[in-house]
């Protein structure tokens, strides 16, 4: 299903802490933002690099989430690539701040694919799901944040 | 490909079901909702464990109706 053919009038974005931090079933509110979800058909609209991490580095139980019928996969093209690309610097910087502990590779990782989630969250009007809210500072994006 | 069924239905769902015009279609929804909900709560469980939901406190169930913009769901 394409992110054009969301099933639900209503949803979220999951940035790649939201999304790793569901998986994992790290909280209790997060397990149950999944659970209404799924009762009341609310998306949770996936930028496709994270969707890609998950099923690559957690393949089995963990990218198990990607099969609930809510979740949608949002493809990144040459127009995202122009929308999404003024917010990378903000995010680096950001995300420097934020850990010490990430490696080039998982910052990277995490500025791109938050650069999606910001782009889908501000055009849908959607909220932004993660659990590093700090990593949005100094952006106009409206989030909510996983304990 | 449609079979011709019949179910007993309270009174209060059959008028439900009558009043959209098309009572199949209105109850083949529902059983398609409940059967894609009955598989995501399968997913869950599996991705979860069993009884992942015991925890669950009554200020998680607000804070994530609020989220979705409901009505505050209760336990």
């Amino acid at each position: 299903m394409s992110s054009d053919d969301a099933p639900g009038l209503s949803g979220h974005v999951l940035d790649l802490s939201a999304l790793t931090h569901l998986a994992a079933g790290e909280s209790m509110y997060g397990r149950e933002v999944v659970r209404q979800a799924a009762v009341y058909g609310v998306t949770l609209l996936v930028p496709v690099l994270a969707a890609q991490y998950l099923a690559a580095y957690h393949a089995g139980k963990g990218s198990a989430l990607l099969n609930l019928s809510i979740i949608l996969i949002a493809p990144f093209d040459s127009v995202h690539l122009a929308v999404t690309t003024p917010f990378t610097e903000t995010l680096d910087r950001n995300a420097r701040r934020l850990s010490t502990d990430l490696t080039e590779r998982e910052r990277v990782l995490t500025v791109l694919v938050a650069a999606h989630a910001i782009h889908l969250s501000q055009s849908r009007g959607w909220r932004l799901l993660t659990a590093t809210p700090s990593l949005y500072e100094g952006i106009d994006v409206r989030t909510e944040i996983l304990p | 490909m449609t079979q011709r069924i019949t179910v007993s239905l309270p009174d209060d769902l059959a008028a439900r079901a009558k009043a959209t015009g098309n009572a199949s279609a209105y109850v083949a929804e529902a059983l398609r909702n409940q059967s894609r909900l009955e598989r995501d709560m399968a997913i869950l469980a599996e991705l979860w464990g069993e009884g992942w939901d015991a925890g669950i406190s009554d200020s998680d169930r607000e804070r994530a109706s609020h989220l979705h913009g409901r009505e505050i769901e209760t336990a």
